[in-house]
């Protein structure tokens, strides 16, 4: 392994909340590239409020053709804290990396090679020992474990996957996608890292299982019909003694459902945790954020903060173990919306710590509808976890 | 195989419903080895076949190290593995094939548990059955896809067989060939789906132009643009051109695309040639205007087939059409025959509401073709004719028509006439185009014919009629002689009844035994003694009384019958001269007599010859007599006629000598015997020295040629007495003797011997001493045997 020189890599975040979304992404931007020179790429995660292409043209009025991917969020992570007004830009640069971007759009028609896509970026790369895809893709598109693998298709077990979905502060209505100058639904946007120095990832939920597990009798794709043969959404809403008005009213379901994902089973405990977005009062039906498979067992989870921030270590001590002894010279975080809402008022404490397992190195990061790390196995699509990517 | 416990059966579940959804070999597999890897939370899995890699997961499509997965196939575990490093490894038997397996690689140090193991042959097995169902079922799809494709084909096929059959069946019913055309387009153009067919013809009028006589789908305004084409214009002007299939798929840009078509945004045609007798005459064409339409074998196919079939409309039309123009029209003029003017005569009479002019059939038979036929040859004859035929088509208007009936009777209806005197009229011009000299067989010939005209009024007169009126009239005109017209009237009428009874008559009355044979004795002067007989045939009838032979023998002519009737007379008579010679022990002459219809046939001296031989008679003692017409024919033929019956032995005689022209000529240049003096001669030869004169010039010219005379007609002592003081050696009338029948004869010829020296004592003989030739050995009839108004 040839020597590595920290100072080939360097990371740093800007942070703007300005309400003028040209001079947020400029004021953003601008702290950003003080980091360095020779940056090589562009992570621009923004609230949903700006005007996207004016925030584009103020970062990219100071960045130029620097690579740049990005997305709306349901709210930002930088080292000083949650927010969800704002924007946050990461900036990387360094002769220690080298980086490729590409887009897909159309995803929704066709979500694995929209994957596939995005993740053609590894081809654009240098050849370094190690190597990293970031994904932003769209959460409303669709089943993104689709997405994950077609990018694992592409990219093959050697090659991490680390991401998350876009979010539009839980209006649930459209996503944004940033690449270069342009603005994009229905896409994924992917960018290759390939560095000299080892890359980690984290990832924890930090949720528990609820009782005995429910057969999955029918569901179909992301809408889940029947649970014990029975109409999916009483069978949850029972189960978990929901109040009155989740059983009718949507902005309560949607709360109370927020900290009571689905768990599907898998080999170890480590459940991939299904969000369930909404109700179907009328057909009493559920829909989640990704697929639930029909004929599986799924257990109803919950959580607590305080099980939620334990999960917060645990990912980032996970993220930074890999990293082979190696201080981090900066940290994405990937976390998703629903556990801002186990956390409530806590969420500052969830910054904070992965703030103190970083030091001294930036934190970047945004609330998701969906998380992705692929680490091990070839599924790499969770809800409700916090994805953390350690860059060294 | 350690059991499944919830989990993993669970996951089995979860993958059957996974793998149930693909529906294709390579989603099942694909989709079998990422829900394999997922299960056992592997980096890698494939699904390999001996060396074959079915499908893969966890390496990028390029960078695949097959060799590896063949090692963890083989079982190695564990197995490092570049990127992912030390790995732990599991493989899977698909089924019962050793060669197919599904194989896992997980990154780590823990092994694949027993329960993660038979996990994945469960899976494994899984997948097999789905491959194998879906080999099944893909088959199971192709034999439905070709057998729906077959059943296709047969419906295609079977459509196209009853369509050819329809078409089939209206040419043997000889529909309209418009209406066969029709149908061959619009069944084309429903099977094969042609959006735009057209069926054009060679004009016959215009050379080098096609003619659309049947379209589908054209639109109007385009249609009377392409209506007309080129040969060697379009698919179908092409196909003509070539005689072969033609495809275009690129019309718009194709040199030889009809602009109208263009425009129309025609993409695509093909034209098939349509051929009569195998010889190109038009062409069948489909054209679409879809963008990629490109026409199929069987599309090919059926368009040659319909191609075929117009051919065969169109040639059958064609024969047709010729077969009919033959069955009316005659062959060698190419008038209209017996048939097709006896139609245009119905249609023209056909009554109606409307009062039309009276119409005009005219009969006209060229005089004498028949010695123009037999003396210079059927074909100048035929040359004759053809040159007739033009100049009374041309003599006429074009409303008018003109037939050939037979031989040389033509016909003409003249459409619509004024009257008699314009019909007439018409008549005389078409004479007068007759009449004009003729070159044939390199020779100047002059014709004359005879016309009869009868008017007839739609409603009022039947074709039949009017046919027979005119020719009834022709005949009359004959009768004047030739070269003259007449005029219908019912008096012809009534003959033409009248001869039509007598003619069914007297064929009976020669099965019946009506006719009878009479004999009326010819002397030698001055003796008077009887020397032979001239055979005579009458027909009596009984109750009924006797027919005039100036009445049936005429027509016995007309018809024919004279040459059966003259046969037997003349086998009647030799019988009878015979055995009236074993009665009276002493040879008689006899004389009958020839028509001129009986000179022409063929068959007269084996008939002659057979009377002959049938009876015993020497042939010197008959004479065989002419009339003075038949030589006036002058005819190589009938000399030639003449010579072969004297060859046979027996003599010939002139008859009626006197009537015609009386030219000397005839005595010398035709081989006869014997000349026979009319009876207008002899009336008067006592009176004044002019008539006697005359016959002694007649007598001694006679001596000079060698010839025998006969007096005929003679009534009286002193005729006979004056006869034989000119020199006249024979004679017959009734002095001598009326015509009698055979019974009687015998008993007058005893009586004749006993009285002939009473008759004849003192007469004046000028020729006494005076030796005869031949003495008595000609045998003289007053008039041919048939002639019984002149008749002795």
């Amino acid at each position: 392994m040839p020597a590595i020189d920290p100072n080939d890599r360097w990371m740093a975040v800007g942070r703007s909340e300005d309400l003028d979304a040209y001079r947020a992404g400029s004021e953003a931007v601008v702290a950003a590239l003080a980091g360095g020179s020779d940056a090589r790429l562009l992570i621009v995660f923004a609230a949903d409020r700006y005007e996207p292409a004016a925030l584009l043209a103020g970062i990219r009025a100071s960045s130029g053709a620097t690579p740049l991917i990005g997305c709306s969020t349901a709210g930002e992570i930088a080292s000083s804290g949650p927010g969800d007004a704002g924007v946050v830009v990461t900036a990387l640069g360094g002769a220690g990396f080298s980086v490729a971007t590409r887009i897909a759009t159309g995803a929704s028609a066709d979500l694995r090679s929209a994957g596939a896509g995005a993740a053609e970026a590894l081809s654009g790369i240098e050849n370094r020992p190690h190597r990293v895809l970031l994904l932003l893709a769209d959460g409303l598109a669709g089943d993104q474990q689709e997405i994950v693998r077609g990018a694992y298709g592409v990219a093959g077990a050697a090659v991490p996957l680390v991401g998350g979905c876009a979010g539009d502060d839980l209006r649930m209505v459209a996503t944004r996608q940033f690449f270069g100058a342009d603005v994009l639904t229905d896409a994924v946007v992917g960018a290759a890292i390939g560095s000299d120095a080892p890359f980690g990832i984290g990832v924890r939920h930090g949720w528990r299982r609820v009782g005995e597990p429910l057969m999955v009798s029918s569901s179909g794709g992301n809408r889940v019909e029947l649970l014990d043969e029975r109409p999916a959404l009483d069978a949850y809403l029972e189960r978990l003694d929901a109040p009155p008005e989740a059983w009718n009213q949507a902005g309560v379901f949607t709360r109370f459902a927020q900290t009571h994902p689905l768990g599907l089973s898998r080999r170890s405990d480590e459940e991939h945790v299904r969000f369930v977005a909404e109700a179907d009062f009328e057909k009493r039906a559920l829909v989640c954020i990704a697929a639930v498979p029909q004929g599986g067992l799924a257990w109803i989870m919950e959580g607590d903060s305080t099980s939620v921030l334990d999960a917060t270590d645990a990912a980032c001590t996970e993220a930074l173990d890999a990293l082979g002894g190696r201080p981090p010279i900066g940290m994405l975080a990937f976390d998703c919306i629903a556990r801002k809402g186990v956390l409530g008022i806590g969420v500052t404490d969830e910054v904070a710590r992965v703030a103190a397992h970083a030091g001294t190195a930036p934190v970047a990061g945004f609330y998701t509808y969906g998380e992705i790390a692929r680490t091990r196995g070839v599924s790499g699509f969770h809800n409700q976890t916090l994805v953390v990517l350690a860059i060294s | 195989m350690p059991a499944l416990n919830g989990w993993s059966t669970q996951q089995l579940t979860e993958f059957l419903a996974a793998i149930g959804t693909a529906s294709s070999r390579a989603a099942v597999v694909r989709l079998a080895v990422e829900r394999v890897a997922d299960a056992v939370e592997a980096e890698v899995a494939a699904i390999v076949i001996g060396s074959r890699l079915a499908a893969q997961v966890g390496f990028p499509p390029g960078a695949v190290p097959r060799g590896l997965l063949q090692r963890i196939a083989a079982g190695e575990d564990p197995i490092e593995i570049p990127g992912l490093g030390r790995c732990r490894t599991a493989a899977g038997r698909l089924g019962d094939d050793d060669e197919m397996r599904v194989v896992i690689a997980r990154a780590g140090d823990v092994p694949l548990s027993g329960e993660e193991r038979a996990l994945l042959r469960g899976m494994a097995r899984v997948v097999n059955l789905s491959l194998g169902n879906l080999r099944l079922l893909k088959r199971e799809r192709a034999a439905r896809r070709a057998s729906q494709r077959q059943a296709a084909e047969i419906g295609e096929r079977q459509r196209l067989l009853e369509a050819l059959s329809t078409v089939e069946r209206m040419i043997a019913d000889r529909a309209p060939l418009p209406e066969i055309l029709d149908v061959i387009v619009a069944s084309i153009a429903k099977l094969v789906g042609g959006e735009l067919v057209g069926l054009r013809l060679l004009d016959p009028d215009m050379s080098g132009v096609l003619r659309m006589v049947a379209s589908h789908g054209i639109p109007l305004d385009t249609f009377q643009e392409v209506a007309r084409g080129a040969v060697g214009a379009g698919a179908g002007g092409l196909a003509l051109e070539e005689d072969r299939v033609v495809v275009i798929e690129d019309y718009l840009d194709h040199s030889s695309a009809l602009p109208a078509l263009t425009r129309l945004g025609v993409r695509s045609a093909a034209g098939a040639p349509i051929r009569q007798d195998g010889k190109p005459v038009g062409s069948l064409v489909v054209a679409s205007t879809v963008v990629g339409r490109r026409y199929r074998e069987t599309e090919r196919e059926a368009l040659v087939a319909f191609a075929d079939h117009a051919s065969l409309a169109v040639t059958d039309a064609a024969r047709t059409r010729q077969m009919l123009h033959s069955a009316l029209h005659d062959a060698l003029t190419g008038l209209p025959n017996r048939a097709l003017f006896s139609d245009r005569l119905d249609q023209r009479l056909v009554g109606g509401r409307r009062v039309r002019p009276p119409t005009a059939v005219l009969f006209l038979d060229i005089d004498a073709l028949k010695r123009i036929n037999d003396s210079l040859g059927h074909l100048v004859g035929d040359e004759v004719l053809v040159e007739t035929a033009r100049r009374l088509t041309t003599s006429v208007r074009t409303e008018d028509t003109v037939a050939r009936l037979a031989g040389d009777e033509f016909t003409v209806l003249l459409d619509a006439v004024s009257g008699e005197s314009e019909a007439l009229a018409v008549a005389e011009r078409l004479l007068e185009a007759v009449r004009q000299p003729i070159v044939a067989g390199g020779r100047q010939l002059s014709l004359t014919a005879s016309v009869g005209v009868r008017l007839a009024r739609a409603g009022v007169d039947r074709s039949a009629d009017a046919m027979r009126g005119a020719d009834l009239a022709m005949y009359e005109a004959k009768a004047r002689g030739g070269g003259a017209v007449a005029l219908f009237h019912h008096d012809l009428d009534q003959r033409a009844v009248r001869r039509l009874e007598l003619e069914g008559e007297l064929r009976a009355a020669m099965e019946t035994g009506e006719l009878r044979v009479l004999y009326q004795p010819i002397v030698a002067l001055p003796s008077g003694r009887i020397v032979g007989v001239e055979a005579l045939v009458r027909w009596d009838r009984g109750s009924r009384g006797l027919v005039s032979p100036a009445e049936f023998i005429p027509l016995a002519e007309e018809t024919g019958l004279i040459v059966e009737l003259g046969a037997w007379v003349l086998g009647e008579a030799c019988r009878t001269v015979v055995s009236l010679d074993r009665d009276r022990g002493a040879a008689l002459n006899l004389s009958v007599n020839l028509s001129a219809r009986q000179l022409l046939e063929p068959g007269l001296e084996a008939t002659v010859a057979a009377a002959l031989r049938a009876s015993g008679l020497h042939a010197a003692r008959l004479t065989l007599e002419i009339t003075e017409s038949v030589l006036m024919a002058d005819t190589a033929a009938t000399i030639d006629r003449l010579g072969s019956l004297r060859g046979l032995g027996v003599r010939v005689a002139i008859d009626d000598f006197g009537t015609g022209y009386s030219s000397l000529g005839y005595l010398r240049r035709f081989p006869l015997d014997a000349v026979k003096i009319d009876r207008s001669f002899i009336e008067d030869v006592t009176e004044g020295t002019r008539q006697a004169a005359l016959v002694h010039a007649i007598v001694e010219l006679c001596r000079t040629l060698e010839l025998d005379t006969v007096a005929e007609g003679v009534e009286t002592r002193e005729q006979a007495i004056r006869l034989a003081e000119l020199g006249c050696e024979l004679a017959q009338g009734f002095y001598f003797g009326r015509p009698i029948p055979a019974r009687d004869l015998a008993r007058r010829l005893a009586s004749w011997a006993r009285e002939e020296a009473v008759l004849l004592s003192g007469a004046r003989i000028l020729a006494a001493g005076r030796s005869v030739r031949r003495p008595a050995t000609a045998v003289r009839s007053a008039r041919g045997p048939l002639d019984f108004a002149s008749g002795g």
